[in-house]
């Protein structure tokens, strides 16, 4: 699925990046750990976290994360913004908690490692 | 005025605390407020006071004599004077005498404290001798924030692209380029510049992605143990055709236990390693596994030398 669908999926809001909201999301790498992130084996992803540092983003860029989603109405720090910007990482967040977004995905396909 | 405020990008800037917090912090009173203020006299009526705000569509206006603030008409102070006839009464009479004001040095996160604790939605500015200097509201504040905010993201992005822009081209791919990073103590802000400088570099040699990945994942899970555990370090890549070859040299104060170290879900990492969404004790182990080869020399009270390679063909 498209971030754009994972957007509605998620009722998540866009913070940077519109145009790569098209890009084909198959798996989902949940954490608020990033040496977690670090060790995943998944391709194609996105990053779905609650932390906002701008390490997420700088995560997010070397592990080739196709974008990042940040719950509990959290809204990340300008600089990841900036950082984002350059690296062509699109940020989006949601209200829901860490648990409410992975329900909601769950069963979309996003499954595989 | 954007010059004077300083960002906090040094080196020790403590990430916890919030960009908007210290925007409100550093910002004074002086650097948002509007500084031409409609003002009356005391001698004028409330008509002329009510004609003032509606041609300014303000809700309040000061009342100053001789530069100075001596009162303040506000917009139920007109709806009374409607009510009760006394539109021809003057500013004197009918002011509030005891006016909230805040000084111009002030910092707007006590403005904004002080508006909310009086119920005002503006104060009126007064500096050292008490002239009237300006009026400050919440959306002076949120104007001047927003504006700054989207300065942050325009000194971010540049930052990156200069990052970007600075990395050389191999001088001559066969022979190998070395690119050489410092890494500092608690730098988290810095962390992964030398993973994302290289893995640019690669890029652009068109290595496949997946290899990138782990080059990528093993610097940057090095340069975040120099920034946590060691008193900082450097780190030397050297980029060849078939592969990449990667020292990282740090100050100290060195590995007690090399064996322990190794070990999956390990930490001796601070707390404020862990808030950043690191130290769970998998940055070796994950190294380790992203690399072909692997070799690392420590012992408590000296420095950590960690060595490893990745072929480009695997």
């Amino acid at each position: 699925m498209t971030i754009r669908d994972i957007m509605e999926k998620c009722d998540a809001e866009l913070v940077t990046g519109e145009e790569l909201l098209d890009r084909e999301i198959k798996a989902v790498c949940a954490s608020d750990l990033l040496s977690d992130v670090l060790a995943t084996e998944k391709q194609d992803f996105m990053l779905i976290t609650g932390l906002c540092t701008p390490q997420v983003v700088r995560t997010a860029e070397l592990m080739g994360s196709l974008g990042v989603m940040y719950v509990r109405h959290k809204y990340p720090l300008q600089e990841a913004i900036g950082m984002a910007k350059v690296h062509e990482v699109p940020l989006i967040c949601t209200k829901d908690d860490l648990f409410e977004t992975c329900c909601k995905l769950a069963g979309c396909g996003l499954e595989q490692f | 005025m954007s010059d004077a405020i300083s960002l906090g990008t040094a080196k020790t800037k403590q990430q916890d605390i919030s960009i908007i917090s210290e925007l409100m912090y550093q910002l004074k009173v002086r650097d948002v407020m509007t500084k031409n203020v409609h003002t009356v006299a005391p001698e004028n009526t409330l008509r002329e006071v009510q004609a003032v705000m509606r041609d300014n569509k303000i809700s309040g206006v000061p009342v100053a004599s001789d530069g100075k603030l001596v009162g303040i008409i506000s917009l139920d102070d007109i709806i009374r004077a409607l009510d009760f006839g006394e539109m021809d009464s003057t500013a004197e009479d009918k002011m509030t005498r005891e006016v909230q004001t805040v000084g111009v040095g002030v910092s707007v996160i006590k403005a904004i404290d002080e508006m909310e604790q009086c119920g005002f939605g503006r104060l009126p500015v007064i500096d050292r001798d008490h002239y009237l200097v300006g009026i400050v509201t919440h959306w002076d504040v949120v104007k001047k924030l927003i504006f700054l905010l989207q300065d942050v993201v325009l000194k971010a992005e540049a930052r990156e692209r200069s990052l970007a822009d600075a990395t050389p081209a191999p001088a001559n791919e066969v022979e190998g380029a070395t690119y050489e990073f410092d890494v500092c103590k608690d730098d988290f802000e810095n962390a992964g510049i030398a993973a994302s400088t290289v893995k640019k570099q690669l890029q652009k040699m068109e290595v496949s992605p997946a290899v990138i990945r782990r080059i990528a994942v093993a610097m940057y899970e090095t340069e975040i143990n120099i920034i946590i555990h060691s008193l900082g370090g450097k780190m030397t890549a050297e980029i060849f055709p078939d592969r990449v070859r990667v020292i990282s040299k740090d100050e100290g104060p060195g590995i007690a236990n090399v064996e322990k170290a190794l070990t999956e879900g390990f930490s001796t990492a601070s707390a404020k390693a862990r808030e950043m969404g690191f130290g769970a004790g998998m940055g070796l182990p994950n190294i380790k596994r992203c690399v072909d080869d692997f070799k690392i020399e420590s012992a408590a009270g000296e420095s950590t030398t960690i060595t490893f390679g990745v072929k480009f063909n695997i």
